[in-house]
């Protein structure tokens, strides 16, 4: 009966697990009402989309015409062979603007490509007059050339006779979906876009014209492929260590076989549900599974071993498996359900995949603990047990299991006073040591050192360190207000006094705006030697130059400028770096912008760079909250379990310790905190006190029973205890396997996890009994002094 | 094919000499030769009707005040007014554009040359009186926007005939006119790459040979324009649009829309040769 209820729930919900969706994008971290993603999507959708990539090209001479030559047969072999690209600009086809006697011309550098010696050294000086290429097309040290691809947004296709049906709609609809949505590529079509463009680079290129290529769409490509091999190699490896370790301790087949279906089920069901809600499978998602795997096994672990004992001691297979599910029923649901509440917290996250990680992660526990009491017994129905099938290994060595329980047991109620006084010295060094944590969140950091994205990276950020983009978003709140005098002179002040700025420790690299063509115009239409050409344009000036513009070059306005020309966009190119740096620059910069601007304009700064300072300032608010809603949720339980206020705060102890001396600790390893090891906290507080719970309750049982500490600690320890250690290595080695993980911050992450894990055992074993003779002794004194 | 399905199986041989199946295999030549008629038929009758569109009575000059509303994507407009005059000869058509609103960009004039062929680049001049001075523009192709607008500087002159294939898709009734809707295609890349557009559709009323309406594919894009004629007048037995409007769609939703809206309409009058040169761009109409 059991089984036919949850088989359709298991086949309706694995069936989602074929149409899980990988999301690498930055922008998808972000909740989709979150102002800075909003601002974002306003942006794209007024100017189009700013994914791009970026290919920086080495050769012995970049103005050479083979050189020159090359790099439009590349930029051409781009456009018809790389799907979804929008624009590819670089130094042969960039707006060229001339004046010639009468005659004024817009036109592309293509026209200009030379063919022989004399006409390189025209290029060059042509290209040298103006001030729309250096260090937009190519590095002021003449080294590099740069060629920037601008990816478009996908569209579904247009069909004939579709289309023909909107031509005779008389008030035509709007798919207002369609612009609102932030628009980026899909996993599938970014993939193709990189593998096409790859084939286009190893067609292109040779010894004297090296190609590296950056940028988002590379990034997330990267990451895509990253991920997937994570995911497989976390589940593949977590499955091999889980069994194994099963068998070592259980020495037999359904010791193995029955947690093992248990938690493929339990992940199985919860991986399909996040596809039945449409969630994406994102960078931090990836340690689902096999987070699932290790936290889903240790409720079966805890009835399987008391189940074992019983079993042993020759009570009936049923009756067994009843006894068990009475002994350790009530801890495995308390457990799951601190677990799930330490879980929980992130699920109000205001980082996307972090608040998926919560809400799946917990419902992934409870879905779990739903399989192991229902399906536990089906199976031990089904598949009837031999006593003498096997013997756990604990139950192989009793003398020793014995003996070191005793010694634990003796030193842990023997020296309380003792125990408790190291473990306070041990907060005073990590106290220290968490002053000194750094936050971090940059995407390439995290890549390996030796990936040829990083490489790439850095080799043309070291020509053109403006690889990253902020735009401001001049609103003027009038229509033609960008053709006033006064405007145009605010946005000219601008550009001077960003370009080359430092900006809380960030220098602006390169600064662009609308103005720079019109200065451009402007200089071919007057003859002017002022650096500021445009200071004595008048009002009637501007509006016929914008007008000239708009004749000559309309795709240009286009890129600057919406149609009533109320808004204008000035670019700021500065270089990669952490997100949290950024923080200070924007602020900076919407300052600075402010104070240009004054009255006139409103100021909106936006980008993928803001974006990415959101999502890690985003991730340390959800954070703060996180950690003291995981604190307030699991002390509450704990409380209610044990029936008593102060025993409930002393029993959080054992599990706070752990947390405060791994992030103390990595204050002095200088290991940064990052959105993975930012969760650390919580994650490790949700496991931890399972196992806190689990001796407290038996602590509770047995304590009634004697009345005496030394004899409780040695009864639980017996009982429970070695279901503790069994969890807690099963939960170690969970973390520990993403160590195998190629990016810095998940080997940081299930490093650091792990460690946790085991302190929070010893924590357990020591720490939590000491409390409690400390406690029961004091109590008792008081009692006989009453 | 449904004979063959309610029978019970049998082998490939029974089923080749099936009278059924060969009756199909040699029924599938006379099939494709009627679909090539077919399309033959297609292909010639859209060619037959856009002759008849390109036959009708033209103007040899034209002049009018248009006003040019643009609005934006979020629905903010602006306007200009300007005095238009144009003159087809043989070769070129001449057109001139006096803007006299708004205020800061008035007397500024625009003269234009289209020629038909493509192997001659069209030539444009503008005037700005600011700096009382004339420039000549070279621009590249002509599907560069018209002043900003959601028009190119293709869509305001007669493509060649010859530049596209055309056919007849199907035959519509909107409202009370009976439309042809016909497909255009460039005969070659150039030409699409010229005029902007890989395909287009065009509505051609029934009664009087007019585009009405068309939807333009651009090129590697996927942007679509569409335009309408909303209102139409018929002066001296030729049809001129009183109002036309223009949108530029990118998935799904307008990004863009111009509206042209003319009046004090004149046709066949005569205009001076001279309000088409350099030297009358500053002195005005």
């Amino acid at each position: 009966m059991v089984l036919f209820c949850l088989l359709p729930v298991l086949v309706y919900t694995s069936a989602g697990l074929f149409d899980l969706r990988l999301d690498s994008s930055i922008e998808s971290y972000l909740q989709k009402n979150d102002p800075a993603l909003v601002s974002y999507s306003s942006f794209q959708e007024r100017f189009g989309s700013d994914d791009r990539i970026f290919l920086g090209i080495a050769s012995p001479d970049i103005f050479s015409a083979v050189t020159l030559q090359k790099i439009a047969a590349l930029q051409k072999d781009i456009l018809s062979s790389v799907p979804h690209v929008g624009q590819v600009r670089s130094l042969t086809n960039a707006l060229y603007i001339r004046g010639h006697g009468e005659d004024l011309s817009f036109g592309s550098l293509e026209e200009m490509i030379p063919e022989d010696t004399e006409g390189e050294k025209r290029f060059k000086e042509l290209v040298a007059a103006s001030s729309l290429y250096s260090q937009h097309y190519y590095s002021s040290d003449e080294k590099l050339a740069l060629l920037t691809i601008t990816l478009k947004c996908p569209a579904p296709p247009l069909d004939s006779l579709a289309v023909l049906e909107t031509l005779f709609e008389k008030s035509p609809k709007e798919d207002d979906r369609a612009a609102q949505k932030i628009c980026s590529l899909s996993s599938g079509e970014n993939e193709a876009v990189i593998d096409a463009l790859n084939r286009v680079i190893g067609k292109h290129s040779d010894d004297t014209f090296v190609i590296d290529t950056t940028g988002m769409p590379i990034l997330r490509q990267f990451l895509r492929t990253t991920m997937k091999e994570d995911s497989r190699n976390f589940l593949l490896l977590s499955l091999v260590i889980i069994i194994v370790l099963l068998y070592v301790l259980f020495g037999r087949f359904s010791g193995v076989a029955f947690p093992v279906i248990i938690v493929i089920c339990s992940v199985s069901t919860t991986i399909g549900l996040m596809v039945i809600l449409g969630k994406p499978f994102q960078a931090p998602t990836r340690i689902l599974p096999s987070f699932l795997i290790a936290v889903g096994v240790g409720a079966a672990v805890h009835i399987m071993s008391v189940f074992y004992q019983f079993l042993h001691k020759g009570i009936a297979q049923d009756k067994a498996m009843a006894m068990a599910m009475a002994h350790s029923g009530l801890p495995v649901i308390l457990t799951s359900i601190t677990t799930a509440a330490g879980l929980a917290s992130f699920s109000t996250a205001k980082v996307a995949p972090i608040a998926d990680i919560g809400l799946f992660a917990a419902l992934g526990v409870l879905i779990s603990l739903a399989y192991t009491l229902l399906l536990l017994p089906v199976l031990q129905a089904i598949f009837p047990l031999r006593v003498d099938a096997g013997r756990p290994l604990y139950l192989r060595f009793p003398g020793v299991v014995e003996k070191i329980i005793a010694r634990i047991v003796s030193l842990s109620t023997g020296y309380p006073r003792t125990i408790v006084i190291i473990c306070a010295g041990l907060l005073v060094p990590a106290c220290f040591g968490i002053a000194e944590l750094q936050l971090v969140h940059n995407p390439l950091l995290r890549l390996p050192e030796d990936s040829a994205l990083r490489r790439a990276t850095e080799q043309i950020s070291s020509h053109f360190p403006g690889m990253a983009t902020v735009d401001i978003v001049v609103d003027t709140q009038q229509s033609n207000g960008l053709r006033d005098p006064q405007t145009a002179q605010r946005f000219v002040a601008l550009d001077r006094q960003l370009t080359n700025a430092s900006l809380s420790g960030i220098t602006v690299f390169n600064v662009s705006s609308l103005y720079d063509i019109i200065e451009e115009v402007h200089r071919n239409l007057v003859d002017v030697s002022s650096e500021d050409p445009l200071a004595s344009a008048s009002a009637e000036m501007l509006a016929q130059e914008f007008l000239l513009l708009e004749a000559g070059a309309p795709r240009v306005l286009e890129q600057f400028t919406d149609t009533r020309q109320t808004l204008g966009r000035i670019t700021i190119q500065a270089p990669w770096t952490d997100a949290m740096a950024y923080g200070p620059f924007l602020d900076e910069l919407a300052e600075m912008s402010e104070e240009v601007f004054g009255e006139i304009a409103e100021i909106t700064i936006t980008g993928i760079v803001p974006l990415l300072s959101r999502t890690i300032q985003a991730a340390i608010e959800s954070m703060i909250f996180s950690y003291l809603l995981a604190f307030v949720v699991i002390s509450l339980v704990m409380i209610a379990l044990l029936g008593h206020l102060r025993l409930g705060i002393l029993a959080m102890f054992p599990n706070l310790l752990p947390i405060v001396v791994v992030l103390g600790g990595m204050g002095w390893a200088g290991i940064p905190l990052d959105m993975y090891t930012l969760l650390i906290g919580s994650i490790a507080l949700g496991l931890v006190i399972d196992d806190t719970i689990h001796f407290m309750h038996n602590f509770r049982r047995y304590f009634m029973l004697s009345g005496d500490v030394a004899v409780a600690v040695r009864k639980t320890l017996q009982t429970t205890g070695l279901a503790m250690v069994i969890t807690t290595i099963v939960l170690s080695c969970g973390a520990f396997v993403f160590m195998i993980s190629a990016m810095r911050n998940l080997y940081y992450f299930g490093m650091l996890t792990g460690i946790v894990i085991l302190l929070a055992l010893l924590a357990d074993f020591f720490l939590a009994p000491a409390l409690m003779a400390l406690y029961y002794t004091n109590q008792g004194k008081n009692r006989d002094e009453n | 094919m449904k004979t063959d399905l309610q029978t019970p199986p049998c082998s490939l041989l029974k089923l080749l000499i099936r009278p059924s199946f060969l009756l199909a295999v040699v029924s599938i030549p006379f099939t494709l030769m009627f679909t090539a008629i077919s399309s033959f038929s297609e292909v010639r009758d859209g060619m037959v009707i856009m002759e008849q569109v390109y036959a009708k009575e033209q103007a040899t000059t034209f002049s009018a005040t248009v006003e040019m509303i643009l609005i934006g994507n979020d629905g903010g407009q602006r306007s200009r007014e300007m005095k238009m005059y144009t003159r087809h000869y043989e070769d070129v058509t001449k057109r001139v554009v006096f803007i006299l609103d708004p205020p800061d960009v008035r007397g500024t004039a625009l003269l234009t040359y289209d020629y038909p062929s493509a192997d001659q680049q069209d030539e444009q001049w503008m005037y700005l009186p600011a700096l009382h001075r004339t420039k000549r523009i070279s621009a590249g192709n002509r599907s560069g926007s018209f002043m900003g607008s959601d028009f190119s500087y293709g869509d305001m002159t007669q493509k060649s005939l010859q530049s596209h294939t055309y056919r007849l898709l199907q035959e519509r009734q909107d409202g009370d006119a009976a439309l042809w809707v016909i497909e255009a295609l460039p005969i070659d890349e150039e030409t699409a790459a010229l005029y902007g557009y890989s395909r287009s559709l065009l509505l051609v009323r029934q009664d009087n040979f007019v585009i009405t309406g068309a939807v333009h594919w651009l090129i590697a894009s996927d942007v679509l324009k569409y335009f309408e004629v909303t209102s139409l007048i018929e002066i001296d037995g030729i049809w001129v649009p009183l109002q036309v409007k223009a949108r530029t769609v990118s998935k799904g939703k307008t990004v863009h829309q111009t509206i042209l809206n003319s009046k004090d309409i004149e046709l066949n009058r005569p205009v001076d040769e001279e309000l088409f040169t350099r030297r009358r761009l500053a002195l005005g109409f």
